[in-house]
């Protein structure tokens, strides 16, 4: 069939409509040239032709097209390169907010090229000048020693030090809470992102299901997607959802990106987005617990108020212990072993080991039965420990703060603070009015026993059994609902369907004649949405790498933390890398560790008992004279039952107390002449950590209170020995307090900041009692300590992380230290930048691969326009031929001249 | 296929590499402005951990070599000290009439006697001075005790003053005249333990000739409340009227007794070390040695030592022989007996005032002659610890200017590398404005023509 007389009328419109929209096509790519996320888009046409069979079909017919069809506008996307881009993405997120963090730090203690410009002395550094400045002081005063003016100079350089340390840890703080900061509003971009997300997707979702691409919306998809890709890592899929039957729309799906190296872990593909559903992600917000400090010192204050007590006990005094051992000793344990330590076991196996069972079966595995399962053969028993008594938890403690910053017992009315940890939830997956989203799981068609329990009960509580449950129903099908399973929130249905049983063909029934039925069953499970407790590890991109910053503490991680096999419950303390990441927190314990060594150090150094020429301790006497005299501390040594020591002359051995002597190298008569003087048992065994502390108790003065099995000052007995010196750094300006000496709260102590304590030497010369007056072998043995000694740097030596590594994380002096924290730090950095290099150059290029299909080039446009031009006029060209053609035939066919 | 270069994907390009050519046109600027290789840790860490512990090396150096200088300037004190004792020893030591004037026979040489007594007294006195002599506000040759001065002339002290007599004590023998009665210790009439008393009643009671008499203390001393000693031996408490003795540091110069040769020994061995760059070490908290420079000079020793000879044997000038015990080792305590015992002698025939203090006078000179060369020598140490420190001074300025060569050849860089290296990446960046500005003009829209 050839076309109709107009036909081809139809034909140049059709050509030019394709043209002319091909043009605007082409204009709206060079428009949105600038446009962020805009995908460059085509045109679609067809060649318009008219199928099927006519009734008489010529075999000469031609048929031909009736010009072109404008089908549809698309964009040009690779999905392959998107993935690609986004992991890209998510590494550069994750890198660049390292390196933005480490740099931050490194603004704060990054003193190369640093100094004193105003005299010549950039380059030593800040920190660096200060510890110069106080080695040139001590070094001084060795040489003018006894003049006070050098001792005050020693104690303005240590000050100078000590405020470099507040300075740099406020700073550190200021960063540390920017961080948290930052962190909020990274979480509440991405819960934006995703929202918005959502919303496009119900867009989306309307414009398919009319038949429109919304290929603008699905560029400010792309968009947000490309967004969130930096801050969390993603996994992007799309699939076709049926929402009537015969009508599919896209569906959208976005999981967290399996960020977390371990493999166990699931959460880490978590749904963020599922079509018009989202989550959110949430930071764990926990009760505002108050000081401890604080409320140990309210305690001291008012030991009667029982609102600052956490339990009580027998007597209704308030405790810090929740157990009470058989001395009645509070204790943190609910056992006590044979050692009178303190454990969470009830038995200790043959091994030696801690377990909760009575016995130990015949492959070691831990039982409460007496007898193997063979019922005669006996297990081993295991040795139990001893039970301590459980005091009351005191709900009266007042644990909180109030959002007015007053003290509350109730947990729902305190303030809410981030998690230590900075923990994040997902949200469960909700549509924008709020629902919940639920997933159906299809369960396979299975037989079911006529006598199966169900979970239907009947009408007395009892359970039902699947026959029950089809008895006086006409019915062939049944279906049963439980609320809350599998989980709460969940609902599982099980359909029943009733089946005669065939035999040989024809319907079975029974002796009776009654029909036989065999059952089925197949269970749908509604799962609903829940909230994931996500771990350290799944996130990945900017946000992860903010909370590293913020909870990150290197070699300072609680041991648990490294040794826990990671879980995905509650705790989520595992992480087996935790000791090698460094975020803000290891700055700041580094710099603690530091200050406190520091600490250490000066007031070791400073504080004695003095000593003779030999290096035995001297006590205060008299000589003929009436002058006081200094005279070595000479004890007679002791037997065990506490009588005086003979020696091979016949004599009571005597001795005197050298301050070389370790308590290991001491003679044992000694020990037990000083273990009686302090009001302890002769044969009482001792460490030598403890045997340390007896000669030091000894020569305080002190007496051995074996209720607390400490060293007590007794009123009224004065030092054995000759004290010298005292605390020159402390934690509080207005104390002598050393104890958790940080780099916040480091401070010349309240007796340096007003007299000369510093000690030159503690030794002194035969029968004198004060070193001579130019003597400084302890100015000498400080500033060794101070410049030239490797310490050891342990991480659970400060107060804070005590539950860190007791391994050496560093062996060197202080400048070294501060020199290690430095290196690390410069470290972390150029690993942390040269990763981003290279991420950030393979996303730039995954991302101009991307651009290579996807955007807009004024080449090609240039060629569409021209394209299109011509065809318009060729379009237009063919309607004027076909008007002249028809002109000619219509007006001019027949006629004569 | 060609990948499709599209002008979107050209501008992005372009701008991370036009924006990496700037960034390495700042870096290069800022190493051209501060001429420093590196500015932080992140740029070079080993390289910056290097620099700092040179650095730090650089000015302990330097603090070191202001020690180093403060002793040699302490050192060169002691050493002019040294000149000026030194040539009055010498020439003492060269003087022929010293010895014959001593040693000589009355006549024209003992005339000088008085004369030579009353300078060597002086002599003693000013060797006293020029030892006590100071470097800022520490005494040079005080040993540890650098704010005391050193030798001082103090009262003799009695050497049997007891303060609080008491009983008990066997030490204070000397001030109870009576031994005490056991039975009234018994009884508990007297402390227990109680071995003296000066009550005649509770003494021990003796039949002597018949008679009942407290049993007599022979250890005591009627003696015992003074404190000093007068200069003919006799007790007072009068530091005024009592004999002055040197004493190095409270401890008398010339004396025998036990505890204060164990103190001039502690002396001796007293150390006041300094870190001046030997490597200063510890061990079990004390410091090695050899690590650090002991600064402590002690008076005594370079004035000859301390206590006595035992004995000493002399003819005197009537061909008698005589042992003089107790002699001064010491130079200064030799010049200032001497000066004593040869102002006693008489003034007109110049006659030692005995015949032991012709005997003294005589011991004294042979000991002074023997110490001469001790004393010499002692000096010469003190010059060669003089010479040490000057040393060391030159090594620690080497030591110093060799650190902070090695640090500036880490951290400085070559102005012209550094120039050089800006004004390329300049180039690079200008380079790179060109290309963009041609990605922006260059295309088919410019040239198409419909």
């Amino acid at each position: 069939m050839g076309i109709g007389t107009f036909g081809s009328f139809t034909q140049a419109r059709l050509a030019i409509y394709a043209a002319q929209t091909g043009l605007t096509v082409t204009g709206n790519n060079i428009s949105n040239i600038n446009t962020e996320g805009y995908t460059r888009q085509r045109l679609n046409q067809v060649s318009l032709y008219t199928a099927g069979s006519d009734r008489y079909y010529a075999r000469g017919d031609i048929r031909i097209g009736q010009g072109a069809l404008v089908k549809s506008i698309s964009q040009i996307r690779s999905p392959y390169l998107d993935i690609r881009f986004r992991e890209a993405n998510a590494q550069v997120g994750y890198l660049d907010g390292r390196l933005d963090g480490l740099n931050n730090i490194a603004s704060i203690l990054d003193e190369v090229g640093k100094g004193d410009e105003s005299k010549d002395e950039d380059g030593y550094g800040i920190l660096g000048l200060e510890f110069h400045k106080i080695f040139d002081a001590l070094e001084q005063l060795v040489d003018q020693t006894g003049h006070q003016e050098y001792d005050n100079i020693v104690r303005q350089t240590v000050g100078n030090l000590v405020s470099k340390f507040h300075s740099y840890a406020s700073q550190l703080q200021t960063l540390y809470d920017n961080t948290v900061t930052s962190l909020h509003q990274n979480v509440d971009k991405v819960n934006g992102i995703l929202t918005s997300i959502r919303s496009l997707n119900e867009e989306i979702r309307k414009c398919e299901v009319h038949g429109d691409n919304a290929l603008e919306l699905r560029d400010e998809r792309n968009n947000l997607i490309d967004k969130l890709s930096e801050l969390v890592d993603i996994n992007v899929t799309y699939s076709e959802e049926e929402i009537s039957p015969g009508l599919t729309v896209e569906k959208l799906t976005i999981r967290l990106g399996d960020a977390n190296p371990d493999g166990s872990v699931e959460t880490d593909e978590s749904l963020l987005v599922d079509g018009i559903y989202c989550g959110k992600l949430i930071l764990e917000q926990v009760p505002q617990e108050r000081d401890p400090k604080e409320l140990e010192a309210l305690r001291k204050e008012n030991p009667d108020d029982l609102t600052l007590w956490p339990y009580l006990d027998a007597a209704g005094k308030g405790t810090l212990s929740p157990y009470v051992d058989a001395a009645g000793k509070g204790t943190d344990w609910p056992y006590t072993d044979k050692d009178g330590k303190g454990t969470e076991w009830a038995f200790v196996d043959a091994k030696g080991q801690g377990t909760e069972w009575a016995f130990t079966d015949a492959n070691g595995e831990g039982t409460n039965d007496p007898l193997a399962a063979d019922g005669v053969t006996p297990n081993t028993p295991n040795t139990p420990n001893k039970a301590n008594t459980a005091n009351t938890e005191n709900a009266a403690f007042e644990r909180y703060l109030k959002p007015d910053g007053k003290p509350t017992a109730d947990e729902s009315e305190a303030r809410k603070v981030d998690n230590s940890n900075f923990n994040i939830k997902l949200g469960k997956l909700k549509d924008k009015i709020g629902q919940v989203h639920t997933s159906i799981v299809k369960g396979i068609v299975e037989a079911a026993a006529a006598n199966g329990a169900t979970a239907q009960k009947d009408p007395a509580g009892a359970a039902m059994t699947v026959e029950d449950l089809f008895k006086g129903l006409k019915s062939n099908s049944v279906s049963v609902e439980e609320a809350d399973v599998p989980e709460a929130g969940d609902t599982t249905i099980t359909i029943y369907t009733r089946i005669r049983s065939m035999k040989d063909g024809k319907p079975e029934t029974d002796a009776n004649g009654d029909p036989v039925y065999r059952y089925e069953k197949q269970v749908f499970q509604q799962i609903a949405s829940k909230v994931v407790e996500l771990d350290d590890n799944d996130l990945g991109g900017r946000i992860q790498a903010q909370r590293e910053l913020l909870t990150e503490k290197g070699e300072f991680v609680d041991q648990a933390v490294i040794h826990t096999k990671d879980d995905t419950g509650p705790s989520r303390i595992g992480d087996e890398n935790a000791g090698s990441k460094r975020g803000i927190q290891y700055y700041q314990r580094a710099l603690d560790l530091l200050a406190n060594q520091l600490a250490k150090v000066f007031n070791d150094a400073n504080q004695g008992y003095r000593v003779n020429g030999d290096g035995n301790y001297i006590t205060k006497g008299t000589n003929d004279k009436g002058e006081e005299i200094g005279i070595p501390i000479t004890l007679t040594g002791k037997n065990v039952d506490g009588s005086d020591a003979i020696g091979t002359d016949h004599q009571p051995m005597t001795f005197q107390i050298n301050k070389n002597d370790t308590w290991s190298k001491m003679n044992p008569f000694l020990q037990q002449a000083l273990k009686i003087e302090v009001g302890m048992k002769a044969d009482d065994p001792v460490s030598n950590e403890v045997g340390e502390q007896i000669v030091n108790a000894f020569l305080k003065g002190q007496s051995y209170d074996a209720a607390t099995e400490s060293f007590v000052d007794v009123d009224g007995v004065p030092p054995r020995g000759i004290f010298d010196g005292g605390v020159l750094i402390s934690n509080d300006n207005a104390s002598d307090d050393c104890s958790n000496i940080t780099a916040s709260n480091i401070n010349i102590s309240a007796t340096w900041s007003v007299s000369s304590i510093l000690v030159r030497s503690f030794t002194c010369l035969d029968e004198k009692t004060e070193p001579v007056s130019g003597q400084s072998d302890n100015i000498n043995h400080l500033k060794y300590m101070f410049d030239s000694a490797k310490l050891d740097f342990i991480p659970s030596d400060l107060e804070a992380t005590k539950d860190a590594s007791d391994e050496i994380m560093f062996n060197g002096t202080l400048f070294e230290m501060w020199n290690q924290i430095g290196s690390t730090l410069g470290n972390d950095q150029t690993e942390t930048g040269s990763q981003l290099d290279t991420f950030y150059g393979t996303a730039l290029e995954i991302d101009t691969s991307r651009d290579s299909v996807s955007a807009v080039d004024f080449n090609d446009e240039a060629m569409n326009l021209m394209m299109y031009a011509k065809s318009y006029n060729a379009a237009c060209r063919l309607m004027t031929t076909i008007d002249s053609v028809l002109d000619k035939l219509i007006n001019n066919t027949g006629l004569t001249t | 296929m060609i990948t499709r270069t599209t002008t979107v994907g050209s501008l992005k390009s372009y701008r991370y590499d036009l924006n990496r050519s700037n960034n390495t046109m700042n870096k290069r600027m800022n190493t051209a402005l501060t001429q420093r290789t590196f500015n932080s840790y992140a740029e070079d860490p080993a390289m910056a951990t290097r620099c700092f512990q040179l650095r730090r090396a650089f000015q302990r150096t330097a603090s070191q070599l202001t020690v180093n200088d403060s002793l040699r300037h302490k050192y060169d004190v002691a050493w002019s000290a040294k000149l000026t004792a030194s040539q009055d020893i010498y020439a003492m030591a060269d003087d022929t009439s010293f010895g014959s004037i001593i040693r000589g026979a009355n006549g024209a040489d003992a005339s000088g006697r008085n004369a030579l007594g009353q300078s060597l007294t002086s002599k003693a006195k000013d060797l006293v001075q020029i030892m006590n002599g100071r470097y800022g506000e520490n005494y040079v040759f005080g040993g540890a005790d650098t704010l005391n001065v050193p030798f001082t002339w103090e009262p003799e002290e009695n050497p049997v003053y007891i303060a609080a007599p008491d009983g008990t004590n066997a030490d204070h023998a000397a001030a109870f005249q009576y031994m005490a009665d056991p039975a009234k210790v018994a009884d508990g009439t007297l402390p227990e333990g109680t071995l003296y008393t000066n009550d005649p009643t509770l003494a021990n009671q003796v039949t002597v000739d018949g008679n009942q008499v407290p049993e007599e203390n022979k250890a005591y001393n009627d003696s015992y409340p003074y404190k000093y000693l007068k200069e003919d031996g006799t007790p007072t408490n009068s530091a005024k009227e009592a004999k002055s003795v040197l004493c190095f540091r409270g401890v008398r110069v010339d004396s025998n007794a036990e505890g204060d040769i164990r103190k001039m020994e502690e002396f001796l061995k007293e150390t006041k070390y300094v870190d001046i760059g030997l490597g200063h070490k510890e061990r079990d908290g004390e410091a090695v040695s050899s690590s650090v420079f002991n600064s402590a000079l002690q008076g005594v020793y370079y004035t000859g030592g301390y206590g006595t000879t035992d004995k000493i044997e002399v003819t005197l000038s009537n061909g008698n022989t005589a042992t003089v015990e107790d002699v001064p080792q010491n130079l200064i305590n030799i010049i200032d007996r001497l000066g004593t015992i040869l102002q006693r002698c008489d003034p007109d025939n110049g006659n030692y005032a005995s015949e032991e203090d012709e005997a003294e006078a005589r011991a004294l000179f042979k000991q002074f002659e023997d110490h001469k060369d001790l004393y010499i020598q002692r000096w010469t140490e003190l010059d060669t610890e003089t010479g040490f420190l000057r040393d060391n001074s030159e090594l620690l300025t080497n030591t110093a200017d060799s650190l902070s060569q090695q640090f500036m050849a880490l951290e400085d860089e070559d102005p012209a590398a550094a120039i050089s290296a800006y004004m390329f990446a300049r180039y690079c960046y200008d380079t790179a404005l060109k290309v963009g500005n041609s990605i922006l003009s260059q295309s088919l829209m410019d040239y198409i023509n419909l």
